[in-house]
């Protein structure tokens, strides 16, 4: 009876020391940083061809941009920006339809309150046809601070020819 | 005849008066400072580096050259750096199953307004393995991480490859 009470007493500490331990790792977890979104549509804009055998291609769909940041223990934030298309596409020559889905990462670390680049987002736009694929560069203008604020603008489309699937 | 002369001087004065207007004028153009931008470079070899194609588990052997090169310029009250960023591979892989030989030459650029004295980006480089043979394409995607400042620094690294197909 006594040997039963102790091995009894022996399991009920070690479960209660178990418990102990997941609460702390789970209370020491840190929160995931918040994540901010933006999604901007592009409606007809026309791409600048500068493939030969290419064609302008009008635009439609969406731009998907999101971010998250962390600060460090020395007031550096740390910004990760993603952008993402999904955009369909007619031909203004060929009528041949195009879609394009791709995304880009992107991060920078400063001392400032606020981010302001401008990157690429480059994506394969696959003819739904026989016309070539080609491979579409979105120049992106793109500002994001720590109050959660993102300003995003697709500055320019063009086409470059080919792409990895040609 | 005399007021024949005297209107002859009168416009002489004239004249004289507005070449004389005009002459600073004209060369002061020729001493203003014309803006200057000064490109930095930077060429760091790949060596042998190994990718596995996630397309079909393919190790391929990654030879060549990452080029960066960037300028920077500053705002009127030199409270902002624009950082103008380049990053170009020039690479050649060779599949270490199939002997298949590929070739990358891509860039992306990156503008980065900024009151830091450096820029510190990540960004992606999307470039086509292009095929020498009747292998299909692939896409290489690399995360470059460069740091740049106003003194002309340059560091940048491949934090990561991946290769793909599409």
């Amino acid at each position: 009876m006594l040997h039963s009470s102790r091995r009894l007493t022996v399991s009920l500490g070690v479960l209660f020391l178990a418990f102990a331990m997941c609460t702390a790792v789970a209370f020491g977890q840190a929160a995931p940083p918040a994540t901010y979104s933006h999604d901007a549509y592009l409606d007809n804009q026309v791409t600048v061809n500068n493939c030969s055998a290419g064609e302008p291609v009008a635009l439609n769909g969406t731009m998907h941009y999101s971010y998250q940041f962390t600060t460090d223990s020395s007031g550096v934030n740390h910004f990760a920006i993603t952008a993402a298309n999904n955009l369909s596409g007619v031909g203004q020559t060929t009528s041949t339809n195009y879609v394009a889905s791709d995304s880009d990462d992107y991060s920078s670390n400063t001392a400032d309150s606020s981010k302001d680049m401008t990157v690429q987002l480059s994506s394969d736009l696959k003819s739904q046809g026989s016309a070539p694929n080609m491979t579409l560069v979105q120049i992106l203008h793109l500002t994001v601070d720590t109050s959660g604020s993102i300003t995003a603008e697709v500055v320019s489309n063009t086409t470059n020819c080919g792409s990895s699937s040609n | 005849m005399l007021r024949y002369f005297t209107q002859l001087r009168g416009w002489l004065v004239v004249v004289l008066f507005a070449l004389l207007m005009c002459t600073p004028a004209a060369f002061g153009q020729g001493s203003q400072d014309p803006i200057s931008v000064v490109k930095y470079t930077q060429d760091t070899p790949v060596s042998n580096q190994m990718i596995v194609n996630e397309c079909n588990g393919e190790n391929v052997l990654m030879n060549g050259t990452m080029h960066f090169e960037y300028f920077f310029l500053t705002d009127a009250d030199a409270s902002f750096t624009i950082f103008n960023i380049s990053s170009t591979s020039r690479l050649t892989g060779i599949g270490q199953t199939t002997g298949a030989k590929y070739v990358a030459n891509d860039s992306t650029s990156t503008k980065d307004r900024t009151r830091d004295i450096a820029s510190n980006l990540t960004t992606t480089l999307k470039s086509k393995l292009v095929a020498q043979g009747p292998t299909p394409d692939m896409m290489l995607r690399q995360l470059l991480h460069v740091v740049v400042d106003r003194n002309g620094n340059i560091k940048a690294e491949i934090v990561k490859n991946n290769v793909s197909c599409k």
